[in-house]
């Protein structure tokens, strides 16, 4: 079984004076203080732009050099969202030939100055040559997936709100945290659109970031008790219904299921909040609401911080900010100070077991990590 | 670099965007776009292309405000997803019609467009639209 020995992670946000390798070093170092260790056998990053939005290839290469660690092996692992879950999954198996991983997630986007340029990037997730050259965008996707679940379920704009405002309000205590503010419903009504009827509180801005853990087959204080992996059909038009995430149901029943655990031993919930409906999706595939309910169990409180089953307890993608492809390092990160009882301002009291999902495009990968301390 | 559209990739699937040609399985006889050599729904690989009808209606659909580089001119524009008359679902951006008056339902047909104009190579990239039926 992996271990976490260490975590690293840096405030979300336009971390305008730094590189990519700047980013990496900084949560590497730390997670290595963190593990009290200087020594690790490979490095494996994740990230999901680097080509388009840095236009830098190689990139595991140079961040490794940059560590000073030029000698060492190194991976870059890249499905977009899930990019860090899937580099998990990738060195739970390495484990058996390096004994410790230097596991770095990063994304620099603010390197991309104009909104269309970033909203061309954060839309090479779709599929390009047959959705992205009809003018479609990965916000559109989302939006045709709100559209039709506000129909299928009868539900308002205002229904969307609860989940964006309860994130901000998680955030406000977290340091590393990128939007540390309130919000009100009404506020997030007159939000502008992005694309119908999706607005900009429904989704995270675009950010920098790096979060960093060590894994280690040797004990630890968290251990990787479970893991589950699985996909869903990545163009929009083969889904033959496009709200169906049943492969989140499948790969959170996987990782329960290996760590030996039901639902009601979890004491908070990592989803991979990248816009409201998303986020609602995963909570019913995941069992934690009705189909169709998921927003008024969140307008109830059940899932604050201090509520039946927290969900997000940092803020999510929404309010700690959206890093792509080092978002899963951060929920592994954070999940580890939860579990390890050091996060101040915001520990969930005496967690002891927690889950993890991390989805890549519309949930076309989602990974599940049970962790347990 | 972030709005890329090479030649040749526009040029290889032409034809099937041109003419709408998809996918049908002739496994279970699921019909899809755009066109692959395996079923999205049962997983064979039993595949025929099918020139897919040219009218259906709206099943869901968006007014895009934040283009990507290269849209900006046509914004605020549609995209739908529209079922066909034999049940394939298409991606599509809507036109001849003023976004307000979109609605879901709505019974749609396929028209041949200009879908963007590329910079600095200047090509013209023709494709598929949906406008409203023309009665």
């Amino acid at each position: 079984m992996a271990s976490i020995l260490g975590a690293g992670l840096m405030k979300v946000s336009s971390h305008w004076n730094m590189s990519i390798e700047d980013l990496a070093f900084e949560a590497a170092e730390q997670a290595m203080r963190d593990a009290n260790t200087e020594k690790v056998d490979a490095i494996i990053v994740a990230n999901a732009f680097s080509g388009v939005a840095n236009g830098q290839e190689n990139l595991a290469a140079h961040i490794a050099s940059n560590l000073g660690m030029a000698r060492k092996p190194s991976f870059k692992i890249e499905l977009e969202g899930a990019s860090g879950g899937a580099a998990l999954v990738a060195a739970c198996s390495l484990l058996n030939r390096y004994d410790r991983i230097l596991l770095i997630g990063v994304e620099k986007l603010s390197d991309v100055t104009s909104l269309e340029d970033i909203s061309s990037v954060v839309s090479s997730s779709i599929n390009r040559e047959h959705e992205g050259i009809l003018g479609a965008t990965v916000y559109s996707h989302h939006a045709l997936m709100m559209r039709e679940y506000m129909r299928r379920y009868k539900l308002e704009e205002r229904d969307f709100g609860h989940f964006p405002i309860m994130m901000h309000e998680n955030a406000i205590n977290v340091p590393h945290a990128q939007l540390r503010f309130k919000v009100s419903m009404k506020e997030y009504i007159e939000s502008p659109y992005v694309s119908t009827p999706l607005k900009l509180m429904d989704i995270p801005s675009e950010a920098d970031g790096a979060a960093a853990i060590i894994l280690s087959r040797s004990d630890g204080p968290v251990k990787v008790a479970g893991i589950g992996f699985s996909g869903n059909e990545a163009i929009i038009t083969h889904r033959v219904d496009s709200l169906d995430l049943e492969n989140v149901t499948s790969a959170f029943n996987m990782a329960m299921q290996e760590a030996g655990i039901g639902i009601k031993d979890l004491d908070f919930i990592q989803i991979h909040d990248t816009s409201s409906v998303l986020a609602y999706l995963q909570i019913e595939s995941l069992g934690l609401s009705d189909k169709g309910k998921a927003a008024r169990d969140t307008e109830n409180g059940k899932f604050r911080r201090d509520g039946e089953i927290p969900i997000n307890p940092e803020g999510g993608m929404k309010a700690r900010g959206y890093p792509v492809g080092a978002s899963g390092i951060y929920q592994l990160a954070e999940s580890y100070m939860q579990l390890k009882g050091a996060a101040d301002g915001y520990q969930i009291q005496g967690a002891k077991n927690c889950a993890v999902v991390s989805l890549g495009g519309l949930a076309s990968s989602c990974i599940v990590a049970v962790l347990r301390r | 670099m972030y709005s890329w559209l090479s030649v040749p990739s526009y040029w290889r699937s032409r034809s099937r965007r041109y003419m709408l040609i998809g996918g049908k399985c002739n496994n279970c006889d699921y019909k899809f776009f755009p066109f692959r050599r395996t079923c999205p729904r049962c997983g064979s690989h039993l595949i025929s292309e099918e020139k897919l009808p040219r009218k259906g209606r709206v099943l869901d659909y968006t007014v895009v405000h934040n283009p990507p580089r290269g849209y900006e001119y046509y914004t605020p524009y549609v995209i739908a997803l529209v079922e066909l008359e034999n049940g394939a679902k298409v991606l599509t951006q809507l036109t001849d019609v003023d976004p307000e008056e979109v609605k879901e339902g709505m019974e749609v047909e396929m028209s041949l467009r200009i879908l963007r104009v590329c910079g600095e190579s200047g090509f013209i990239a023709y494709g598929y639209k949906f406008r409203p039926v023309v009665k």
